[in-house]
């Protein structure tokens, strides 16, 4: 809960848009990520964004809870990125079964700037409903009765993605993992 | 094994802490939004300016002619009942989502009918909406009937509704 985001809503409602500049700064560097590493484009995390805090100009009459505005505005960013990879038709099921380790860079993953690059690489081998899961689990640090919300999917379905996307990212990046341990 | 101590589970633990690390945006990224954002909040604030006015004109005109203005109606576009469906013998469940109800997969679910066909009806007012079904959670099927969105924030899967008020039909 944040009573600040409370009066801000208030404050936007009456007329005051510049303060709902104050809320976007609050959550544009999460909801970047987010996006960003689900839909890994930048562009497409940008038109996302874009539309996300708009949509939620548009209807904040209907944010029945305002002290809830950022969970209430995750909804709606969580809606649009499914929109946007619905919209791109998918290319990231024909990635095909291959391994991160098959494009791996001459310089190495002693480079932490590398590392991460190879953790986003691997991460798009996911269905993005695994990945979706993995990032609310462990990116975002939600619980899965906050995860349940979000989604609309049962606790033991979430799990399962779960389960699922840290087998496979462990298959991708397990080998370099322990040798960077 | 308590999960701190699992193996998979540290892993996990630290790969999201990889990515958790700020991405970069176009610095112009917040000035776009708040563009759009002041845009239409002038847009809504000039919106009842226009109701006065046409209203006080609707007052003026009536005295002119001699009438009470008691007979000036202000016109205020009325909710329309829109029936949605689609065909779906095999589903389980299919909500709606659309402009109208802010895309929320759990806002507007239908109900299933005779032959697999699931209903819904929602009270719109006149407009231009984009919607689409979402059937078993997770597939999005738009309605074959309408036309396609195509070139605003949707790819494929969704289509165009203009409700237009029945009293100018």
């Amino acid at each position: 809960m944040n009573d600040g985001d409370a009066l801000l809503v208030t404050r936007v409602l009456g007329g005051d848009e510049n303060a709902y500049g104050v809320l976007m700064a609050r959550y544009r560097d999460r909801f970047a990520r987010y996006a960003f590493r689900l839909l890994g484009d930048q562009g497409d995390a940008e038109d996302v964004l874009q539309e996300t805090f708009i949509r939620g100009y548009r209807f904040l009459s209907q944010c029945e809870s305002p002290e809830k505005f950022g969970a209430w505005l995750f909804r709606i960013l969580v809606n649009r990125c499914h929109s946007a990879y619905s919209g791109r038709g998918r290319k990231e099921e024909n990635l095909g079964s291959s391994t991160v380790a098959d494009t791996r860079p001459a310089r190495g993953y002693g480079n932490d700037e590398a590392w991460r690059e190879e953790i986003e690489r691997a991460l798009e081998y996911l269905p993005l409903e695994q990945r979706e899961a993995f990032l609310l689990k462990y990116v975002e640090d939600l619980s899965y009765e906050e995860m349940e919300e979000l989604t609309g999917m049962g606790i033991s379905a979430l799990k399962m993605r779960v389960k699922r996307a840290c087998e496979r990212l462990r298959e991708l990046l397990g080998e370099v993992y322990d040798a960077r341990s | 094994m308590h999960a701190a101590d699992d193996p998979t589970e540290k892993f996990a633990q630290s790969i999201g802490r990889e990515l958790r690390s700020p991405v970069e945006l176009s610095p112009d990224l917040d000035d776009r939004i708040m563009k759009e954002v002041r845009r239409r909040a002038r847009r809504s604030r000039m919106r009842p300016l226009f109701l006065w006015g046409g209203l006080a004109a609707a007052a003026l005109m009536a005295i002119a002619v001699g009438m009470t203005t008691r007979s000036a109606r202000l016109t205020v576009p009325p909710m329309e009942r829109v029936a949605f469906g689609l065909e779906a013998p095999a589903a389980t469940r299919v909500t709606l989502v659309g402009d109208f109800n802010n895309w929320d997969p759990d806002a507007t679910p239908l109900v299933r009918s005779e032959h697999g066909r699931w209903e819904t009806v929602v009270p719109l007012e006149p407009g231009r909406y984009q919607f689409t079904f979402v059937v078993d959670g997770s597939r999005w099927v738009r309605d074959p009937r309408l036309p396609a969105a195509v070139g605003e924030d949707f790819g494929e899967p969704t289509s165009v509704i203009t409700i237009i008020p029945v009293s100018r039909l």
